[in-house]
């Protein structure tokens, strides 16, 4: 038995927490493809078409949620590299991992939050350099001692030590708000250096990491502003309080002291044991109330539904009829040893809470589930790696490496029975955050996230943009003027459309590869609605697919795309799939009386998962269990139809 | 000269021969004989760790407490070094390794490059700071959605068509929504748009010709660059502060591996592990290792 098992388990016990020349490739033919454009008229050249669309621009792609060596956990497992390194790496640079390998983004990310657990924020970096606030406290001295000893056993201790405080409320260094002043304004400091209005944005933020009986609460907070709002309070410790309205308590109160803003978002459903979308108050019997799902719809306006422990958007068992939602799923445990029962599930994906939104709006007015859906990493590796080629593990012991571990570790359920236990194969090199900003600020980054403008991918870079109208016809598709058109005339992700004589919205979608990946398979929309007696629905539509297969009568396309995976190699290549695909669309079953929500998602052709790289890299057997390729997509954030 | 004061490894190992020298001073002293000191420096500290802990001065009765505490320790402490308990004790070792090399960060983080060690770091690494390329160019692209052979299909337009007007050519290429006309727009922003590929593929194409095909992603393309404003340098000073970041993270990096090449050299290291055990590869690795 690895004498690591124990310490990773203790990390889930966490918070119960060459340059390429240009080829003319001219087929044989050695004629030099150049020739200067002459003609008589001096004015031909001077055609000029308009320059771009106002509304012209490219989604800005980053990770709202990375750790570092500021995070406890992280830190402890032996992450050294701290946000400066983070952000180089996010920059383009190549950074040397933890581990010793050289590591290197395909594309530099457009912007970074890094998010490192509030909880005793920093205790590592500062053991490191011996602060006296770590080496003259008792409870610090002790842990200090073990970190410095450094064997596995002694990290083991470090760990079983501090958590256990941590259970018992005696941890003194979960409730100290002196102790994270110095490495809070070290990160504040980190990011304001990093960031670069224009060109590469560093916001702020931080983890939040409410974890009761080890099911899973956590929210990242996201600063507007800079560090002059953020330095006003040290981040809040979730041992204060585990309860989410504690929180938005503390936003309300930073906002009205600051004139700032702030948002939360949460992560990892699948982990909550049915908490994250409960129809109860926090640890009571009580039904949500109507401010309740104000507040909640104010201060959380998004979810992250896909990172690296797993995918919240639909379950099977809950979906049978969705062929594709059986997409890294993790559904055995959370961080507890109280395993995962089917009642759970519906309060744990973000399409039934979608669903379920709906019915509460009936009987409370207000939606409190109405969120825009995000992909990040939640690496605490102080790397945001997300391509399956590049995975560079969850922790820094699990970072590319022919251990056992990097598969075999178990990274959840771990005080519970083996039957429930989760391995590190089974974490997902997942995911980014798409968002819609006119320009690569902090403002402009935040006031999309606001109107809930983004949407999440499992880690690839394609363009996703859907609009809905009473008006649109199938030719705007085609409109020279499509996105200012598409803007003017209707409303894009995240917003709400309103009844209107009972007229059908219309879509027009579009999306495109991402240029340095994978081609497309399909696009499809996903629907839920209710009825007047509170029964829910969901319907899957294929709106475009590749490869000239066609969409039957019921709105599906039952014809797989192919697999041109070559599991030996890890490679494949694009000769299946599209480029582009584009839908205008339709609900051809729509009810003018039944609110519902619409969200479109985008599947990539097939391509090796990273456990098959890894085989391919390290000669390593691919783990029985797990899928050799995988399809990666995108996942809007819906458009909401309100009947009234 | 000049170069050798402004040297942090100088300043590193100037500072440890000086410590080493007042050591051995205080140690000869002790020698004599053992004594303790309790003067009010010591007093103070005490206090101040105190009302860090605990928001206020301790009383009298806490004073008198925590100093026959504290010499409790000391006691304990010189017992200890005098029988060698600290010798090979792993947290010892592993904190004393660990001081000698914070020693070295602040130093890095100490010397402020001089304005000509600032400036070599910048020509150095000038490629860094270049700014982008930027261009103003026009482009259209045959997929293989639409096109059994995209290149061929590009050969076929560019010797036929590329003297149509710039109106004209735009109809020849598949309808992508991809902007036909680019304004001054930086590499890496053509990058996000059509790919890294195509955007490393456009340095070297000519100005104010049709040229390509020219490969991405998406396809092939044709391409018409007007204008490509090459990378230029900005002056230092208008980026000084990241470059000094530059500068202070690389030297910390830099100064770390030089400090324990400079002290290893004052060992004679040997490699005694018997050949039954490890293969003579690997011990030869772990020699070029350890000596280069």
């Amino acid at each position: 038995m690895n004498k690591f098992l124990l310490l990773f388990s203790l990390f889930c016990l966490g918070f119960i927490a060459c340059k390429q020349n240009v080829k003319t490739e001219t087929s044989g033919n050695s004629e030099q493809n150049e020739v200067v454009q002459k003609d008589y008229s001096p004015y031909v050249n001077n055609y000029n078409p308009k320059p771009l669309p106002k509304n012209e621009d490219r989604p800005l792609f980053g990770d709202t949620h990375l750790h570092t060596s500021y995070s406890v956990d992280a830190g402890m497992m032996g992450n050294t590299l701290g946000p400066e390194a983070a952000f180089r790496l996010a920059k383009g640079e190549i950074v040397t991992a933890s581990a010793g390998r050289r590591v290197r983004l395909k594309r530099p990310l457009d912007w970074l939050v890094i998010a490192d657990h509030a909880e005793a924020l920093g205790f590592t970096p500062m053991s490191r350099k011996s602060d006296p606030s770590v080496v003259e406290d008792e409870f610090g001295k002790q842990i200090y001692d073990l970190i410095q000893k450094g064997t596995p056993e002694a990290l083991v201790e470090a760990y079983d030590l501090w958590y256990s405080a941590s259970y018992a409320g005696t941890n003194p260094y979960d409730t100290n708000v002196e102790f994270p002043i110095k490495p809070w304004e070290e990160i504040l400091d980190a990011c304001e250096a990093a960031n670069d209005p224009g060109k590469f944005t560093a916001l702020i933020g931080y983890e939040w990491s409410s974890a009761p009986e080890g099911n899973n609460l956590h929210r990242v907070v996201v600063y507007r502003d800079d560090k002059t709002v953020a330095n006003t309070r040290i981040p809040l410790s979730s041992y204060f309080d585990s309860n989410p309205e504690a929180l938005w308590d503390w936003m309300e109160a930073l906002e009205a002291e600051t004139g700032g803003r702030v948002l939360a978002i949460p992560h990892n459903g699948n982990l909550s044991n049915g908490l994250m979308f409960s129809g109860k108050l926090y640890n009571s019997e009580e039904p949500i109330s109507p401010e309740y799902a104000k507040r909640r719809q104010r201060f959380e306006p998004l979810y992250e539904v896909t990172q690296m422990k797993g995918t919240s958007e639909a379950h099977p068992s809950i979906s049978p009829e969705d062929e594709f939602s059986n997409f890294e799923i993790w559904d055995k445990a959370s961080f507890g040893s109280e395993a995962k029962t089917k009642e759970m599930l519906p309060n744990e994906y973000a399409r039934e809470a979608f669903k379920r939104g709906l019915v509460y709006e009936q009987d409370l007015k207000v939606n409190p589930f109405k969120f825009g859906l995000i992909g990040s990493t939640d690496s605490h590796t102080s790397l945001a790696t997300t391509e399956e080629n590049n995975y560079f593990g969850k922790i820094s012991p699990l970072e590319p490496s022919t251990d056992p571990l990097r598969f075999e570790e178990v990274v959840a359920g771990r005080p519970g029975d083996p039957s429930i236990h989760i391995f590190a194969w089974e974490m997902a090199a997942s995911g980014l955050a798409a968002v819609w900003a006119k320009e690569n600020t902090r403002e402009a980054i935040f006031d999309a996230m606001e109107r809930k403008e983004v949407y999440a991918t499992t880690g690839s870079r394609m363009r996703v943009r859907v609009f809905a109208s009473y008006d649109f016809k199938p030719e705007d598709l085609k409109r020279d003027d499509f996105i200012d058109y598409a803007y003017t005339n209707g409303i894009p992700m995240g917003g709400d459309i309103s009844k209107t004589n009972n007229k059908t919205p219309k879509f027009l979608i579009k999306t495109r590869k991402d240029p340095d990946g994978a081609n497309l398979d399909r696009v499809q929309i996903i629907k839920g609605w209710v009825d007047k007696t509170g029964k829910t629905y969901e319907r899957i539509y294929d709106v475009a697919v590749s490869d000239d297969r066609s969409i039957n009568a019921d709105g599906r396309c039952t014809t797989s795309v192919g697999n041109t995976v070559d599991v030996a190699n890890a490679s494949y290549t694009n000769t299946i799939g599209d480029i582009v695909l584009e839908s205008y669309w339709e609900d051809p079953e729509f009810d003018a009386s039944q609110n519902a929500f619409y969200y479109v998602r985008v599947l990539e052709i097939p391509t090796p998962r990273w456990t098959t790289y890894d085989a391919k890299v390290f000669g390593v057997d691919i783990p029985e269990d797990a899928e050799t390729s995988i399809q990666d997509r995108a996942y809007t954030s819906p458009i909401w139809y309100n009947s009234k | 000269m000049n170069k050798i004061i402004k040297d942090p490894l100088v300043h590193f190992l100037l500072l440890g021969l000086v410590l080493f020298l007042i050591y051995n001073k205080v140690n000869d002293q002790n020698f004599e004989q053992d004594k303790i000191i309790i003067d009010s420096n010591e007093v103070k500290q005490l206090v101040a760790k105190w009302d860090m802990q605990w928001k206020r001065p301790p009383t009298e009765e806490e004073l008198t407490n925590i100093i026959i505490q504290d010499l409790r320790q000391e006691v304990f402490y010189k017992e200890a070094l005098k029988m060698n308990l600290d010798h090979n004790d792993e947290i010892i070792k592993r904190r004393l390794s660990q001081k000698m090399q914070f020693l070295s960060n602040d130093l890095a983080t100490l010397s402020q490059p001089s304005e000509e060690d600032l400036d070599k770091y910048y020509k150095e690494h000038s490629p860094k700071y270049r700014s982008p390329y930027i261009y103003t160019l026009y482009q259209i692209v045959f997929t293989n959605d639409n096109h059994k052979n995209p290149v061929e299909k590009a050969n076929t337009i560019f010797k036929n068509e590329r003297n149509l007007s710039f109106e004209q050519m735009r109809s020849k290429g598949d309808n992508l929504p991809i902007p036909y006309y680019f304004e001054n727009v930086t590499s890496h922003e053509l990058a996000g748009q059509i790919g890294v590929k195509f955007s490393e593929n456009l340095t070297t194409v000519k100005e104010n010709s049709w040229y390509g095909p020219v490969n991405s992603g998406f396809g092939e393309h044709l391409v018409y660059v007007i204008e490509r404003k090459e990378p230029t340098l900005p002056r230092l000073q208008d980026v000084k502060s990241e470059v000094l970041r530059d500068f202070q993270y690389d030297k910390q990096i830099e100064l770390k591996e030089a400090i324990f090449q400079s002290l290893k050299k004052n060992y004679d290291i040997v490699i005694d592990v018997s050949d039954s055990d490890y293969s003579e590869n690997f011990k030869r690795q772990l020699e070029d290792q350890i000596n280069n």
